[in-house]
C-alpha cells in the first residue's frame, strides 16, 4: 500500500527567456504538485525540487504514492417517484440513467436525500497506478503554464516557450510511455552543449542533479546563483576589490549558464572620468558583466563576466570581452563629451516637442505646471523658491540628452552630472537627481528640501492628471505607476514629518490640470479617496488595524502628520489597556447611538452641562470626572499630544460605567433627559477630538 | 526614447549605438538526433578540415560552401537598396504560406542614418549580412549554426559562445519572430529567429532565419579594430582592404544620405511607390508590388537621415509601409495558391507513392 517511487520530469529545450526562468520552472513544479494532489496521489513536498537552466525545465516529486486508493462513486439518477409508472413500470428516465450508466434497472439502488428519495448507483473505483496518469497530468500541467510569448517551430502545429527536444519522465528507474511536443518520454538526458555534446544516461531519477553535475550543468538555479556568488567574490578579492551584483542582474547571468565561469578584464582607466554610473550601466545593461570597486566604493576599471565554459584557453575569452567593452564605452563617453557641450537649458524648448500624454501636453507642458505646484507646495515647507523653480524648468531636460536616451536608468543622475558641471546650484542638481526618489517600495527618501518639493509636485502632477485624463489604475493595470506615486507622496509626508495638506495640494495639482483638462477639480475626492487607500495599506503594513485606520480617517484628517500622530496615539490607547480601550470604544458607541435617536433634540456637545439639574451621585461624579479630564486635556491638545490624551480620558472609564449602570438618561423630565444628553454629547467631544474611538471597537 | 524608436523602426537588429554590422538569419534540414536526408555528416567533415579563411572574401566562400552542403540555394543580393537581409524576397515572401524553401545570400544593406563619412571604424551606412533561411526549421538548426562557426574557424571550446534571447519584430513589415542575438565572447554575432509571423499572416511552417554579421565576424577573425583593416583579399602578393574596397563609396554616401538626397522628391516618390503597389496588387502582381514596399522603405529612410520627418509624421508613414506590406503578403500567398503551392509537391508525392 505505501508504494513510493521518485518522479522525475525534465524538458529540454532550446535556450530559455532568462526573464522567466525561474518563474516557469516554478510553475511547472505547482501545476504538477497540484495535478498530482487532485489525483489523489500523496508525495513529499519537503524533498521535491524544481530545477532550471537555459536549456531545461525540471521536477523531481520525492516519496511519491504509486498508487491511488480505491474509492467509491455514487451517480444520482432520476427521483423514485419520476422512475416507475402507475404500474410498477420503469419510465424512459429510469431506463436511459441505467443505460448511462451501464446496468440494468433492477441493479440501481434507492437512495435517500433531502429532495426525498432517488435511484443511483455506487460504484467502486480501483485506484489506478500513478505511472497511467503521468503523461495527461503533465500534459495538463504543461497548459498551465505562464508563457508569455509561445511560439511555433519546424512544422509542427504545437506551440511552447522553445523548440522542445527531449523529455524525460522517469518513476524511479522506470521510463514512463507518452511523449509531448512530438518527443518520446525517455531516459536520457543532454549535457553542457559544448562540453558534452553527447546523451546522458539517467539510471534513477535521484540521479538528476549528480547525473548532470557529471555532464557540466549545474542544474539547481540556486547553488549556480551561489556558485556565481563565490567565484565573483574570489575574483574580486584577488583584484582587491569588490563585485557590484544586482540581485536583478545576477539572476539573469544565472539563466543565461548552464556551468558558470568567471572571468576578469580589464579597460583603459581613462574611461573613469565619464560619471561611473553611465560606465556601470554600459557594463550591466549591455554586456550582463559585474563592475568591480574598491573598499570606498570607487569604480575600479575592471569587471567581471561569467562565461558558460571552462574554457582551453580563458585569455582568448578576456580578450575578447576587453575588445567587446571597449566601443560600449567609448560611446558612453562620447554621448558624455556630446552632451556636455549643451547646457541643460538650452535644451528647455525641445521640452514643447515631447508629448508626455495626449490630454496632458508636452514635456514643457508639465514642467510647467510643476513649477507652479512646487511654489504652493514650498510655501508650506521651508523651501527657497528660486531653486525650485530653476530645478522645475530643468528637471526633465536630461531625457533629451544622449546619454539618457541609450540608457533611460541614468535619468535624473546625468541631469545631476550635466548641471554641476553647467554651474547650476548644487541644491537644483540634488532635485534632478532625487526626485525621482523614492523610486521602490522601501527605497529612501529625498533629504534636500527643494528635492523634497519636486518630487511632491511631480508626483501630485502625475496622479491627478492621469486620474483627469481618465486612466486610473484598474486591477493589476498600473502603467503610469499611480500607487507608487501615491506611496512617495504619503511616505514623504508622514515620515520626513511634512506639514502638508493632501486635500489641498490635489485641489492645487487638479486646478492647474484643468488648464488642459476641463473639469480635472472634479477628480478631487477620487483622487483623494485613492491616496487615502495608499495610505491605509501603508498603515496595515506597520501593523495598525483595519478599526484604528477607520477611527482616524473617520475624522477626515487631511494633514497626513496629523493623521499620523492620531493614529499612533489610537495604537497606544488600545495596546497599553486593552480592556478600558474597548470599554471606553464601547461607551462611545453608546452614546453615539442615544445621541442618534435622540435625534433633534441631540446636544451637539458646545452647550454647558447645567450643574443644578444634576441629582444622581453617579452623574455628579462623571460630571466632576469630565470637567477635571478636560481641564488636564486642553493644554495637551494644544500640543497635539494626542496619546496623552487619551490617557487622560482613560480616567472617564469607571464614572462613565458607573453613570450607565445607575443613571436613567432618557428620564421622563425633559430638563433632566436633555441635561444628561449633553453630558454624554460632551464626553464624546473629548473623544472625537482624537479620533471616532467609537470604531475602535472589534467585534 | 526618441533614438529608441528611430533605431527600431525600420529593421531590426542593433538596438541603438551598437557599433557595427550585423547580419541575419539560416535554413535547411535534419532531425536533431535522429537522421536527414538533407545533411550528411561528410559535407561537415569536409567543412571543417578545410582551411580556415583568412580574408574576407575566403570567409563568405566558406559559409557559401558550407550552407550549400546543407542543401541551401545559393542566390544572389537583391539589387534594391534594403536596410537588412530579412527584406530580400528570399526571406521575407518565402516564408508566407506552406511551400519549404533554402537559401543562403549576402545581401548589402543601407542603414542611411548609421553614416559617418567614413570616419567611425564600427560603423558603415553599407554593409554586408550573410542570411540563411530555412522551411520548415531543422530541428537541429542550432547545431547546424555552430557548425558554421567551426567551418570559419571559431572553436566554442575556447570560445563562450551562448543564445541570448532577442525576440524580433519589425514594424514595416508587419513580421516577428522568437529567437537570440548570439554572443561570441560577448559580441553579437548573428541573430537567429525563428519567424511566427510576416505581412501578418501565420508562418506555417516556420521559417528558421540566421543573419551573420559579416564585418563584425570578420573583424573578429582578423583582429583588427577598424573595418577599413580587413583584408578583403590577397591580390598577385598585395592586400587589398575594405578601405580600399569601400572607403569612398562611406564618404560620398553619408554626405549624399544627410546633405544632398533630395527631401521633395524622396517625399512624392514615397507617394508614388505607395500608389503604384496598390494598383499592382490590384493587377495581382506581388513581386512588383513588393519592389514598390522596398523603393518606398528606402526613401523613408533617406528621409530619415535627412531629418525631414517630424515625430508624429513618422508613425504615419510606417504604418503606410506596413500595410503595404500586408497586403503584398496575402497577394503573394493568393498568388501561390492559385499557383498550387507548387513546390515541395513533387517530392511529397513521391514520398507518398513509396510510402
Amino acid at each position: 500500500m505505501d508504494d513510493r517511487r521518485e518522479l522525475l520530469i525534465e524538458i529540454g529545450t532550446e535556450e530559455l527567456p532568462p526573464g522567466s526562468l525561474n518563474r516557469l520552472a516554478e510553475s511547472l513544479y505547482n501545476a504538477m504538485a497540484q495535478q498530482l494532489t487532485g489525483q489523489g496521489f500523496a508525495f513529499d513536498a519537503e524533498a521535491s525540487r524544481h530545477y532550471a537552466a537555459p536549456r531545461r525545465l525540471a521536477v523531481r516529486i520525492a516519496a511519491l504514492q504509486a498508487m491511488q486508493a480505491d474509492r467509491s462513486e455514487t451517480r444520482m439518477g432520476p427521483a423514485v417517484a419520476a422512475a416507475f409508472d402507475a404500474e410498477g413500470q420503469p419510465t424512459q428516465a429510469a431506463m436511459g440513467f441505467a443505460r448511462s450508466v451501464g446496468v440494468s434497472v433492477e441493479d440501481l439502488s434507492r437512495i435517500e436525500t433531502d429532495k426525498g428519495e432517488r435511484l443511483g448507483i455506487e460504484r467502486k473505483i480501483a485506484g489506478q497506478p500513478v505511472a497511467d496518469l503521468l503523461q495527461s497530468m503533465l500534459h495538463k500541467a504543461v497548459d498551465a503554464l505562464p508563457i508569455a510569448k509561445a511560439m511555433r517551430w519546424s512544422d509542427l502545429e504545437e506551440t511552447f516557450v522553445r523548440p522542445v527536444h527531449w523529455v524525460v519522465v522517469l518513476l524511479d528507474d522506470q521510463v514512463i510511455p507518452g511523449s509531448f511536443l512530438g518527443q518520446p518520454f525517455g531516459q536520457q538526458t543532454r549535457g553542457h552543449r559544448f562540453h558534452h555534446p553527447d546523451p546522458v544516461q539517467i539510471d534513477h531519477a535521484s540521479e538528476y542533479p549528480a547525473c548532470l553535475q557529471a555532464a557540466s550543468v549545474m542544474v539547481d538555479a540556486t547553488l549556480r546563483r551561489q556558485r556565481i556568488v563565490d567565484q565573483a567574490t574570489a575574483c574580486a578579492a584577488s583584484h582587491q576589490a569588490e563585485a557590484v551584483m544586482e540581485p536583478a542582474l545576477l539572476d539573469e547571468v544565472t539563466a543565461l549558464v548552464e556551468w558558470p565561469v568567471v572571468v576578469s578584464g580589464s579597460f583603459d582607466e581613462e574611461f573613469l572620468e565619464v560619471p561611473h554610473q553611465a560606465l556601470i550601466s554600459s557594463m550591466q545593461n549591455h554586456q550582463k558583466f559585474f563592475p568591480l570597486v574598491d573598499g570606498n566604493g570607487a569604480l575600479l576599471p575592471r569587471f567581471l563576466a561569467t562565461a558558460n565554459i571552462q574554457s582551453t584557453n580563458p585569455d582568448a575569452i578576456v580578450k575578447g570581452l576587453e575588445r567587446v567593452i571597449r566601443p560600449r564605452l567609448a560611446d558612453a563617453r562620447f554621448f558624455w563629451m556630446q552632451d556636455l557641450k549643451t547646457p541643460l537649458e538650452a535644451l528647455i524648448p525641445r521640452l514643447s516637442t515631447v508629448v508626455y500624454q495626449k490630454a496632458l501636453g508636452t514635456l514643457a507642458d508639465k514642467a510647467d505646471r510643476v513649477s507652479r505646484l512646487g511654489l504652493e507646495i514650498a510655501g508650506h515647507i521651508d523651501c527657497s523658491s528660486e531653486y525650485v523653480e530653476r530645478a522645475a524648468a530643468l528637471y526633465k531636460c536630461d531625457l533629451l540628452t544622449d546619454m539618457v536616451g541609450e540608457f533611460p536608468e541614468l535619468q535624473g543622475v546625468m541631469g545631476y552630472h550635466y548641471a554641476r558641471e553647467h554651474g547650476e546650484a548644487d541644491a537644483v542638481a540634488v532635485a534632478i537627481r532625487d526626485h525621482y526618489l523614492p523610486k521602490l517600495a522601501g527605497d529612501v527618501l529625498p533629504d534636500d528640501p527643494t528635492a523634497i518639493v519636486l518630487a511632491l509636485a511631480e508626483r501630485f502632477d502625475t496622479l491627478c492628471g492621469i486620474f483627469a485624463a481618465g486612466m486610473k489604475p484598474s486591477g493589476n493595470r498600473d502603467p503610469f505607476g499611480l500607487r507608487r506615486a501615491a506611496n512617495g507622496i504619503l511616505r514623504m509626508a508622514v515620515e520626513l514629518s511634512l506639514p502638508l495638506d493632501i486635500a489641498q495640494c490635489t485641489r492645487d495639482a487638479l486646478t492647474l490640470i484643468s488648464e488642459q483638462i476641463e473639469g480635472a477639480v472634479e477628480q478631487q475626492d477620487t483622487v483623494v479617496a485613492f491616496i487615502f487607500e495608499r495610505l491605509r495599506s501603508y498603515y496595515l503594513a506597520l501593523s495598525f488595524t483595519q478599526e484604528q485606520f477607520n477611527a482616524v480617517h473617520a475624522l477626515g484628517v487631511s494633514t497626513l502628520t496629523d493623521f499620523d500622530a492620531r493614529i499612533r496615539a489610537c495604537q497606544a490607547f488600545v495596546n497599553q489597556d486593552q480592556p478600558t480601550a474597548q470599554s471606553l470604544a464601547a461607551a462611545n458607541k453608546r452614546i453615539g447611538n442615544i445621541l442618534r435617536k435622540a435625534a433633534d433634540d441631540a446636544p451637539t456637545g458646545s452647550e454647558a452641562v447645567d450643574a443644578s439639574l444634576l441629582t444622581e451621585p453617579a452623574e455628579l461624579a462623571l460630571q466632576a470626572a469630565l470637567e477635571a479630564a478636560t481641564e488636564a486635556t486642553r493644554p495637551l491638545l494644544e500640543q497635539a499630544a494626542y496619546q496623552m490624551v487619551l490617557a487622560e480620558l482613560s480616567t472617564l472609564r469607571e464614572p462613565i460605567d458607573a453613570f450607565f449602570d445607575q443613571v436613567m438618561v432618557m428620564d421622563e423630565d425633559p430638563a433632566l433627559r436633555a441635561n444628561r444628553l449633553t453630558l454624554l454629547a460632551r464626553i464624546k467631544q473629548q473623544f472625537d477630538a482624537i479620533a471616532d474611538i467609537a470604531m475602535l471597537v472589534t467585534e | 526614447m526618441l533614438s529608441y524608436q528611430h533605431f527600431q523602426a525600420l529593421g531590426r537588429f542593433l538596438t541603438y549605438n551598437q557599433p557595427l554590422f550585423i547580419s541575419q538569419r539560416a535554413p535547411d534540414h535534419a532531425a536533431l538526433f535522429g537522421s536527414n536526408p538533407g545533411h550528411d555528416p561528410a559535407f561537415q567533415k569536409t567543412s571543417m578540415t578545410q582551411q580556415k579563411p583568412e580574408t574576407f572574401q575566403q570567409f563568405i566562400q566558406v559559409l557559401n560552401d558550407y550552407w550549400s552542403n546543407q542543401g541551401c540555394v545559393l542566390i544572389q543580393p537583391l539589387d534594391l537598396e534594403v536596410g537588412a537581409g530579412t527584406f530580400h524576397p528570399a526571406t521575407f515572401l518565402r516564408a508566407i504560406g506552406p511551400e519549404p524553401w533554402s537559401a543562403a545570400y549576402v545581401q548589402p544593406c543601407r542603414r542611411p542614418t548609421d553614416s559617418r563619412y567614413g570616419e567611425n571604424p564600427n560603423r558603415l551606412q553599407h554593409y554586408y549580412q550573410y542570411q540563411v533561411v530555412i522551411k520548415p526549421s531543422p530541428l537541429d538548426i542550432q547545431d547546424l549554426y555552430l557548425d558554421s562557426l567551426r567551418a570559419v574557424g571559431i572553436d566554442p571550446l575556447v570560445h563562450d559562445i551562448r543564445f541570448v534571447e532577442d525576440n524580433w519584430e519589425s514594424p514595416t513589415l508587419g513580421a516577428w519572430g522568437i529567437g537570440w542575438e548570439v554572443w561570441l565572447n560577448g559580441m553579437e554575432i548573428t541573430q537567429f529567429t525563428y519567424f511566427q509571423q510576416a505581412g501578418g499572416l501565420d508562418c506555417k511552417p516556420v521559417t528558421g532565419e540566421i543573419t551573420y554579421g559579416l564585418e563584425r565576424l570578420a573583424m573578429y577573425l582578423q583582429k583588427v579594430d577598424s573595418v577599413y583593416d580587413l583584408i578583403w583579399t590577397r591580390s598577385n602578393g598585395r592586400d587589398v582592404t575594405y578601405g580600399e574596397v569601400y572607403h569612398q563609396n562611406e564618404v560620398e554616401m553619408s554626405t549624399y544620405n544627410f546633405e544632398h538626397a533630395d527631401t521633395d522628391w524622396l517625399f512624392s516618390h514615397f507617394d508614388h511607390c505607395h500608389q503604384q503597389c496598390l494598383h499592382l496588387i490590384d493587377a495581382k502582381l506581388p513581386l512588383p508590388a513588393y519592389e514598390m514596399v522596398l523603393k518606398a522603405s528606402h526613401s523613408f529612410n533617406l528621409l530619415d537621415a535627412r531629418k525631414a520627418i517630424s515625430v508624429t509624421e513618422r508613425q504615419r508613414y510606417i504604418l503606410r509601409v506596413r500595410e503595404m506590406s500586408k497586403s503584398v503578403a496575402q497577394a503573394y500567398y493568393d498568388r501561390r495558391e492559385a499557383l498550387g503551392f507548387p513546390i515541395g509537391k513533387a517530392s511529397a508525392d513521391s514520398e507518398a507513392s513509396h510510402g
